[in-house]
């Protein structure tokens, strides 16, 4: 390792400007190393992405490995997720960067397909440089993918079929969580937590607008238990107690007053002073102080409220009022869940007392508190809502390790169920479209003239490097079966064949019931051309030694 | 030690007997090595370096005696530069000092942690487990001596993420069920290491993966469908508690009185009604006495002792529970300050404060008590005032203190007086003030409500009231959950037996390269009992075979009774276990050994920097 750090320590290098402003380089022991340029740099620039993707490619399908991520503070990450894996793996080197900021923008638009998307960058890169060496300007070989990537998609759309499902007859949506699930470890119970995710989604969902607000969703965990005990709350969960440990611990049909001012006397924004000099003021000034406290409780008194959920803490003598006028109460609850138990409760978010009304208040038909485990760990349920439009997905786990990664899982599955209902179009999964689309672009490649042409059939066999990966990965012959399966769409003209992961026994991706979105696939072929594009345009590498 | 027809990379051999020989040994110190004896080595690294050369925590390689191992790792190391040559335009993906395994080697070493780790606490495992001392690296070196797994877990420093994850499931098995903390950690380290078999033997971590789960899922059933559930017979139900309660201590420092703390926690548990909120019972250590002279306590005790000039002794106590600054009563208004132009109004100022503080006792005192708690400090004048009344004054109750405080007596934690009518007060028939070795204590007792209660351990030393501290939170969590959750199991390895056959069943009908690994989960299963027998210095083998002959006939109820030494019925012997705690014990073994089966490559990122603050 000593000499490779010497290397790279050589290669570092400064731009500088000379007094009259013009750019010149300073390499650290000039003589031995030279920056790189034109196609050296293009082919240290495809090997820092091939690696990238070679390291997620294991990743890839039902069968694919997790890899175990330690952090910067000795932290474990086990995952399979390609944006979470790129996320953590500390990566220095900035074509690598390039590639991790691919698979995060498709996480960002489309949050499933991040494995796929740079494994697809990845393989393009290695046809190009294959064109590279056969002579092909860089700037062609872009130019032939992203006409071939056209190709791709249009074909996606032709191929693409439209599936129906209603908020009875959700059973398709499931089918297509599920094959998002089926990559991760929670395959155990895919069909459970595919099944809640869908049905959260359908809670929250507008189905006329077609649009999903997936921050109505809340992921919580909790250690402890196991997978199967994973369940959805029509309601939110809050992990805090009743601020008091004698308040009622269950309260039904709750009027949730929800306020962001804190239980003490008020607190202008200006600077001021009260001074107190005789012992008539401290002795009004200790009076109002208490009339202060119980003015702040009449009020949520008299408005009905039975509950009353804080932002801030309140002291001792606020809670045992509280307490002591049969109010139960929450204090330090974040922003966020503020805001979702008011929009689930229906109820406003009341930032002073003397704007506290009946109408401002939320309602629950039941809030109760819940321990777990042997230590002292409790969480609050808020439930039967006023408006069922905010939901929890409450997970639990033998270990932390699989919480993190059963709610990457979920938000992979969460996204699917939501393009879906954005975009009602699927294509099958397993490689099938995929290969259907790599057939497509060979075919189309015989129609340019000219050097493009190269460029639009090493589209079409980087296309194939997906389903080849998901191949390699179940334990099959890569070219064998990928073979076969491209001879067979030829064949029967049919676009659902696909690689048989799971050992069912057949390649049709239509019974084996794996979908993907076609606003998914879409993008991924989209996201990869361009990052790929952007590659092959750089001819030039100049390193800060700063970083 | 076989190298590996050519093609794959050569096991690691044995590291050099010379280097072995050579390597320092850390002496701890002169009183630690007396307690210990005279053959003490660390028993990870030596006992790996017999099998491999490299430390099973940070994989740093020493020199083999093998030659043939040594050329190949010369060579793999030229192959490697030439790798490098060959794609010389990739700088270095990751920033400096981050590192990255792949495929068998980052298998081989999550394995090897894992197992490091599950081989470090096997030897606690069962009645006649060991103990192990943990030296504490912080200020003042202080000592442990545990034999609960969570605990020596927790205290290591571990840099292997694999054997992280093990930590991982043992801290949470010690949170949701509180004991099985060594066997989870025990069992997932024998999954993985017969996963390591079968890696060896070509077959894809997935479909271990897929026989793993089959088989838990199996194993899982056959506990079901032999669980007894006692909860109607209130009777049997208690007994059946007790049982649980000795099997769990039995293997713990607290085992020669084990039935007298089996006592003390059942009837401790009895009293929660249901809840599993364990910090009603209050546990307060003592050193001095004996462990026998450790006694559960119906009313509470309170670590606190009786401010001077009250009375010592209030029969019929009616108690205000309270958390409210008895110092000064700071004004609340924001930006208030006292401001005054004059001695005399400083005067005054002082008396209208103490007049304020005077109103508050005297309206602490119209609730009409004889005592009063409060959680925070209670300056001398109040004190004085409450001592003038006759009122025991009791200050700096700690925060569970005055919550238990409030559960046993019934009263209410107050805060405001400003309505003595209303506010509940906590009753009891006698407050007093007790001794316990030298230490004095308040008792109360007759209390109106039995939901808390008050352990006293007694013992020689701070390190045995530790100890038998942590067994008896154990025995506790335990039972607390199987109050909730009624089903039990004989214990003794009679469960690991029945999921063994029930598996092995599973394995002979399953068709596929699944079975094998149906049949490798069997053998893990039945390493619990083995080592069980295994260290309590028994013949394991033989005993475990003869288990595995006794299991073949229905309805069998063997285990391994490890006093006699010999294959008994567990149902008569009374060693039972909580169907819970198995569950869990199986269900995130499983989960642990498949996650770290999963995995086929490790990045490490670079430490992060911390400032140097030498």
């Amino acid at each position: 390792l000593g000499s490779d750090r010497g290397k790279f320590e050589a290669r570092k290098m400064a731009l500088a400007f000379d007094e009259f402003g013009r750019p010149f380089i300073i390499l650290r022991e000039q003589d031995q190393k030279t920056r790189l340029r034109g196609i050296d740099a293009q082919k240290a620039n495809i090997a820092a992405g091939k690696a990238v993707a070679r390291i997620l490619r294991s990743s890839l399908g039902p069968k694919g490995m997790d890899k175990m991520l330690q952090g910067p503070d000795g932290d474990v990450t086990i995952t399979n997720d390609g944006a979470t894996i790129l996320e953590q793996m500390d990566v220095d080197n900035q074509i690598a960067k390039l590639m991790v900021e691919l698979s995060r923008s498709q996480d960002y638009e489309i949050g499933d397909g991040t494995t796929g998307v740079v494994v697809m960058a990845g393989a393009l890169l290695e046809q190009a440089e294959r064109q590279l060496d056969r002579g092909i300007h860089p700037i062609r070989v872009a130019e032939g993918y992203e006409m071939a990537s056209r190709v791709a998609v249009e074909h996606l759309e032709r191929i693409s079929q439209k599936f129906e499902f209603d908020v009875n007859n959700f059973e398709p949506l499931v089918q297509t969580c599920m094959t998002t699930l089926s990559s991760k470890i929670v395959n155990r119970c895919k069909r459970s937590l595919a099944e809640i995710a869908v049905k959260a989604v359908l809670a929250v969902a507008d189905l006329e607008r077609r649009d999903v607000n997936l921050d109505l969703i809340k992921i919580e965990g909790k250690v402890g238990g196991n997978l199967e005990d994973t369940e959805l709350i029509y309601g939110i969960l809050v992990d805090k107690d009743m601020s008091h440990p004698q308040m009622p611990k269950q309260i039904e049909d709750a009027h949730i007053a929800i306020l962001t001012c804190p239980f003490e006397p008020p607190k202008p924004k200006t600077k001021h002073k009260v001074d107190i000099d005789t012992v008539e003021k401290f002795e009004t000034l200790r009076k109002q102080e208490q009339q202060y406290f119980d003015e702040m409780v009449q009020k949520c008194k008299d408005v009905g409220a039975t509950l009353v959920i804080c932002q801030w803490g309140f002291d001792d003598e606020a809670n045992h009022l509280l307490m002591h006028r049969n109010l139960p109460a929450v204090r330090w609850v974040g922003g966020v869940e503020l805001e979702l138990i008011a929009i689930a409760t229906g109820g406003r978010i009341v930032p002073r007392f003397q704007e506290l009304t009946p109408e401002k208040l939320g309602k629950a038909g039941m809030v109760r508190e819940k321990s777990f485990g042997t230590t002292k760990e409790r969480m609050l349920y808020i439930e039967h809502c006023a408006n069922s439009k905010a939901v929890t997905i409450f997970i639990r786990g033998g270990n932390k390790m699989i919480i993190e990664e059963t709610k990457r899982s979920i938000h992979d599955a969460l996204c699917v169920a939501r393009n879906l209902i954005r975009n009602k179009s699927i294509v099958y999964g397993g490689g099938a479209a995929e290969i259907a689309c790599s057939l497509a672009v060979d075919a189309a490649a015989d129609k340019y003239p000219g050097v493009e042409q190269y460029a639009i059939r090493a589209f079409a066999e980087a296309l194939d490097s997906v389903p080849m990966a998901l191949a390699e990965n179940s334990g099959l012959q890569p070219i064998e079966t990928l073979s076969a399966v491209k001879s067979q769409q030829l064949k029967e003209n049919i676009p659902f064949y696909g690689i048989d992961c799971n050992d069912v026994g057949t390649n049709d991706m239509r019974e084996q019931n794996v979908f993907e979105t076609l606003i998914g696939k879409q993008q991924q072929i989209l996201l990869a051309t361009q990052v790929v594009k952007m590659i092959l345009k750089i001819d030039d590498v100049i390193s800060n030694s700063e970083y | 030690m076989q190298i590996l027809e050519d093609g794959g990379p050569p096991r690691a051999p044995p590291a050099s007997k010379e280097v072995v020989e050579k390597l320092p040994v850390i002496v701890f110190s002169e009183e630690m090595l007396k307690k210990l004896g005279a053959e003490v080595e660390c028993c990870i690294c030596k006992e790996n370096l017999d099998e491999h050369n490299s430390c099973p925590i940070c994989r740093h390689e020493l020199p083999t005696d093998d030659q043939k191992y040594e050329s190949w790792k010369e060579r793999e190391k030229e192959a490697e530069e030439e790798r490098k040559g060959a794609e010389n335009a990739i700088d270095k993906i990751f920033k400096d000092d981050a590192s990255e395994e792949k495929g068998e080697r980052a298998r081989m070493a999550s394995f090897i942690g894992a197992m490091a780790v599950a081989d470090l606490v096997k030897s606690t495992l069962g009645p006649k487990g060991m103990d192990k001392i943990l030296q504490s690296t912080g200020r003042g070196h202080s000592v442990t001596v545990t034999n609960d797994g969570a605990t020596i877990l927790k205290s290591l420093h571990i840099d292997n993420p694999a054997a992280k994850v093990l930590v991982d499931i043992s801290k949470v098995q010690d949170d949701e069920v509180g004991d099985g903390t060594t066997s989870v950690v025990v069992l997932a380290g024998e999954l993985l290491r017969e996963a390591e078999k079968l890696v060896t033997s070509k077959i894809h971590p997935m479909t271990i993966i897929a026989g793993y789960r089959m088989a838990a899922e199996c194993a899982r059933d056959a506990l079901l469908k032999r669980v007894i559930d006692n909860k109607e017979n209130a009777e049997k139900f208690r007994s059946d508690l007790m049982k649980i309660a000795m099997t769990t201590l039995c293997s713990k420092i607290l085992s020669q009185d084990k039935e007298h703390f089996a006592e003390m926690a059942v009837d401790a548990v009895f009293r929660l009604k249901g809840s599993t909120n364990l910090e009603a019972i209050q546990i307060i250590k003592k050193p001095g006495g004996s462990l026998r002279d450790s006694f559960l306590d119906e009313g509470f005790i309170l670590d606190k002792k009786i401010g001077i000039g009250q009375p010592k002794r209030i029969e019929n106590a009616k108690i205000l529970v309270a958390n409210t600054a008895m110092d000064t009563d700071k004004v609340k208004i924001y930006g208030a300050r006292v401001r005054v132009d004059s001695m005399t109004k400083v005067a005054q100022i002082e008396g209208a404060e103490k007049e304020k503080m005077k109103d508050k006792v005297n309206k602490i005192l119209a609730h009409g008590i004889n005592c009063f708690v409060n959680r925070q400090l209670i300056y001398n004048f109040p004190e004085e005032l409450f001592a003038d009344a006759g009122v025991l004054a009791i200050e700096h109750a700690d925060f569970e203190g005055i919550e238990r405080l409030g559960l046993v007596t019934g009263g209410e934690i107050a805060s405001t007086f400003d309505n003595p009518e209303s506010v509940k007060l906590g009753h009891c028939k006698l407050i007093e003030e007790i001794m316990i070795g030298e230490d004095k204590l308040i008792h109360f007792s007759g209390v109106e409500m039995g939901q808390a209660c008050s352990i006293v351990l007694r013992g020689a030393s701070h390190h045995v009231l530790d100890e038998a501290e942590r067994s008896l939170h154990d025995a506790l969590c335990v039972l607390s959950q199987t109050v909730n959750d009624s089903r039990v199991l004989l214990g003794g390895g009679w469960p690991e037996m029945v999921m063994a056959k029930e598996v092995d069943e599973l394995a002979r009908k399953t068709a596929g390269k699944k079975s094998h690994a149906i049949e490798a989960f069997s053998r893990a299963l039945v390493a619990i009992p083995t080592t069980i027998a295994d260290n309590a210095g028994l013949d394991s083998a033989e005993l475990v075979a003869q288990l595995r002959a006794e299991h073949h006939t229905e309805g069998c109820n063997a285990g391994i009774d490890v006093i006699s030494g010999a294959v008994g019925d567990m149902e008569e012997r009374g060693i039972y276990e909580a169907f819970k705690v198995k569950q869990a014990v199986l269900l995130s073994a499983t989960e642990a050994a498949e996650m770290i089966l999963r995995v086929d490559e490790i990045i490490t990122c670079a430490p992060r920097r911390r400032e140097d603050r030498m």
